[in-house]
């Protein structure tokens, strides 16, 4: 049975044993998509499965999914979810996002459960902290070449300043094809054994898919909005943020919270 | 062919052995048009079955490029002396009771016959490529929704072997429809001397199914085996529906309700768990403690397709998909082999006549525009052009303009075509379900029925050929104004008709003359 820590440990051997390997995340927005539902996450409204809220995500965070016009973007994410070869490996919603359905979902696309298949919160809540402060020291610290996909705002800090941008637009589903050409044209030439972090939303899994394949020694994984803060992005966006160093009173009470809140234990 | 295209491979019973109900065929047909992807035309079918009497159906409705349909033989010479002991599959059976009363080994190797035979005759096909839908005459009739839908999706990879998920995979898997590569669909080639060899302990099935434990499989807990008995599918079904009905009403911000939606909320999660099986979900040790069934259980479709693609080694392409893993409505739906028919409209004038010409989804042989103080024949050029013809008729009435143009078909086509007459074209473009109108455009040309009513009033006596038709009797059955069937059959009608064809339809009433009519809810047209 996949836990957070187990496959925290899998993925440090990895990298210790020097075996490349592609981590891409499939959450709610991807399953979305996968499953044809309209989705727009744009202009502080969410669409999701048939229902108008409103949200405070920023504008890089945009995305728009009509299946009347997406079926490229959704084809490459069948393609990506539908793959599998061993040192690729997918996370997927699971039973601490009260997903089940989706969980058996993306089991089915994978032709059944395999050792390949863990949470798409990996790095996220119970093991937000401890990804931050080992395993991406650890794994960035382990490669000499660091490329990092990411929004043009991003400006690459701390230790991933060693690394180098690869920018792609706001909202890129409405030029997909183009951004994807040109994101994948400079990553084919990335340098042996390089090591890519990719926090391009729905387009990493179609990156590291294509990646697999063709670079099967590069070393790609989906980091999501972990290290935002390090790209020069904001903070406080997702809920897991909350657990960055709390300093005011409120900030370790909403902390505290959100530890007993029960989608902070990554179950499977 | 392009890649993108599908080859169908259809087999089995046209119409179940013993019964003389056509609407299961029918069903599948107008079933198999609604699930097919839009992005993906159906470019190639062969077609098996064991119904050689209804060849002329088959034909007319798929139109195969290959097909072959033949009396199905007694089997019993070729395995009786090859299944030992003989009782093996009545070990343990009450053929009175049991849900395995009707399986026989007949059934089970008729069924793998006919889908072998009908893979085989993909060698005739000229472009051996692209993906295969292997399924048979009846999808979507029998059995539960959860295996007998149709989940075809163009956006899909097609170099995997893509089968319907459900609470039963680890026993085996559903056989109703088969989405694969060509190369893996030319396999069920040998179907069913794998069937055999099986069934004959030639190989491991017997001895894995009913001994030494099924592969990739789990026991159920006690619990589980209950809640996918009959009795609790029901108790789950209802209480689904209970939960959802209360759902549906709890919706809105006011307290009670919020209450309510809160109270409902652990209870659906429970009724939406997805079923566990060893065959998908992550079930750890599940090796140690295999299934085993009882002997008489092996004669089991599911079980011998299952142990099929393992043996074939296709295991690692398969895909699991459920009817609810996907939203394909809008891109959903194609017409297989589109039936021409023949127009007439009482009222249209040339902006609608173009739009017509402009957006019918079944190919139109002939229009008939009966407005304007005359009858205009169009008649299409095979090539795109329509050809325009002012046609004479003996009066102004509407009875004259009918008759005038059914004559005109008569002696244009002979009454091949199945006949349309539409109050305007706005009716008929409004059509509610083309793929139903295709298959009642196919039934009325294969049969020949004279008239159809295409306004249903109320039930009548279900008529067995063809489905959503009833027989009825009086309260507007019978109408000139909307109906259909053939250009002799309606022409009849005109020779007793009124002028304004209103009496005619009241005298039909009044004598209570029983007509076919096509009733569903929501109406057709």
């Amino acid at each position: 049975m996949p836990t957070g820590d187990g496959d925290l440990d899998r993925f440090e051997r990895l990298v210790r044993e020097r075996s490349p390997f592609t981590f891409v995340r499939f959450s709610d927005g991807e399953i979305e998509i996968l499953r044809n539902r309209k989705l727009v996450i744009a202009g502080g409204v969410t669409e999701f499965r048939g229902k108008r809220f409103s949200n405070q995500f920023p504008e890089f965070d945009q995305k728009r999914f009509d299946p009347r016009r997406g079926q490229d973007v959704r084809g490459d994410l069948l393609a990506s979810a539908i793959f599998w070869e061993s040192g690729y490996f997918k996370g997927v919603p699971t039973r601490h996002n009260n997903a089940l359905g989706d969980r058996e979902f993306m089991l089915r696309l994978n032709g059944g459960f395999t050792p390949q298949m863990t949470f798409s919160d990996l790095f996220l809540n119970s093991n937000f902290l401890r990804s931050r402060a080992s395993f991406f020291p650890f794994l960035v610290s382990s490669f000499e070449d660091l490329l990092v996909v990411g929004n043009w705002r991003c400006e690459l800090k701390g230790y991933l300043s060693k690394g180098r941008l690869i920018q792609i637009p706001d909202d890129f589903f409405s030029a997909y094809q183009q951004t994807l050409d040109s994101v994948q044209a400079v990553l084919q030439n990335a340098p042996k054994s390089a090591l890519i972090l990719s926090s391009a939303s729905s387009l990493s899994n179609v990156l590291g898919h294509r990646l697999r394949i063709s670079r099967p020694d590069l070393t790609f994984l989906d980091i999501g909005t972990v290290l935002n803060d390090l790209m020069g992005l904001p903070l406080g966006t997702r809920a897991y943020h909350k657990l960055i160093d709390p300093r005011t009173l409120r900030e370790r009470f909403a902390a505290w919270r959100y530890r007993l809140h029960r989608e902070y234990q990554l179950q499977w | 062919m392009a890649a993108a295209e599908l080859t169908l491979v259809l087999s089995g019973h046209l119409r179940r052995p013993q019964s003389a109900d056509l609407r299961p065929f029918w069903r599948g047909f107008i079933e198999l048009q609604k699930k097919l992807p839009a992005g993906k035309p159906v470019r190639q079918i062969v077609a098996h079955s064991w119904n050689p009497e209804l060849a002329p159906l088959a034909h007319a409705v798929y139109a195969p490029q290959a097909e072959r349909h033949e009396h199905q033989a007694c089997f019993y010479p070729e395995f009786m002396r090859q299944i030992e002991p003989p009782d093996r599959f009545e070990q343990g059976l009450d053929r009175l009771t049991s849900t395995w009363k009707n399986v026989s080994i007949q059934s089970v190797l008729g069924n793998a016959r006919s889908r072998a035979r009908a893979v085989e005759l993909m060698n005739e096909l000229p472009s051996p490529q692209g993906q295969v839908l292997i399924t048979r005459w009846d999808l979507g009739q029998t059995g539960g929704a959860q295996v007998n839908q149709l989940v075809a999706d163009a956006t899909l990879p097609e170099d995997y072997l893509y089968l319907s998920y459900f609470s039963e995979v680890d026993e085996g898997y559903a056989d109703m429809w088969v989405l694969a590569p060509w190369a893996d669909a030319r396999r069920f080639g040998r179907f069913d001397a794998f069937v055999l060899d099986s069934l004959a302990g030639r190989n491991r099935y017997l001895e894995l199914f009913s001994g030494g434990g099924w592969p990739r499989a789990r026991v159920k807990t006690r619990f589980e085996a209950w809640w996918s008995h009959p009795v609790g599918q029901r108790i789950h079904a209802l209480t689904s529906k209970f939960v959802q009905g209360a759902q549906n009403r709890a919706r809105g911000d006011a307290l009670p309700q919020r209450v309510v939606c809160r109270l409902i909320g652990p209870v659906q999660r429970f009724l939406s768990q997805p079923p566990v099986t060893a065959e998908n979900s992550c079930v750890p040790g599940f090796e140690a403690q295999s299934p085993v069934f009882p002997a008489f259980q092996a004669l089991n479709i599911h079980a011998l397709l299952k142990f099929f693609i393992l043996s074939e080694g296709l295991r690692d392409r398969v895909r699991f998909l459920t009817h609810e893993d996907f939203d394909l409505s809008a891109q959903s739906g194609q017409l297989i082999n589109s039936t021409q028919v023949v127009l007439l409209v009482h009222e249209a004038d040339d902006a609608a006549i173009a739009r017509l010409l402009a957006e019918s989804p079944l190919p139109l042989a002939a229009i008939y525009q009966m407005d304007a103080g005359n009858v205009r024949q169009y008649v299409s050029d095979r090539q795109g052009g329509w050809g325009v013809t002012a046609l004479r008729a003996a009066g102004s009435a509407p009875r004259d303009f009918m008759a005038c143009a059914l004559d005109a078909e008569l002696r244009r086509e002979a009454g091949a075509l199945p006949v349309l007459v539409m109050p305007t074209v706005e009716r008929y473009l409004g059509c509610a379900d083309w793929f139903y109108m295709n298959a009642l455009a196919k039934y009325l040309a294969w049969s020949r029925t004279g008239y159809v009513g295409l306004v249903g009033p109320r039930a009548g006596k279900p008529h067995l050929d063809f489905p959503g038709l009833q027989l009825v009797r009086g309260g507007g059955a019978f109408s000139l104004r909307m109906a259909a069937g053939t250009a002799e059959g309606l022409r009849a009608f005109l020779d007793v008709a009124d002028p304004d064809l209103n009496e005619v339809s009241d005298r039909a009433d009044r004598m209570l003359l029983e007509f076919p009519v096509v009733v569903r809810d929501g109406g057709l047209f």
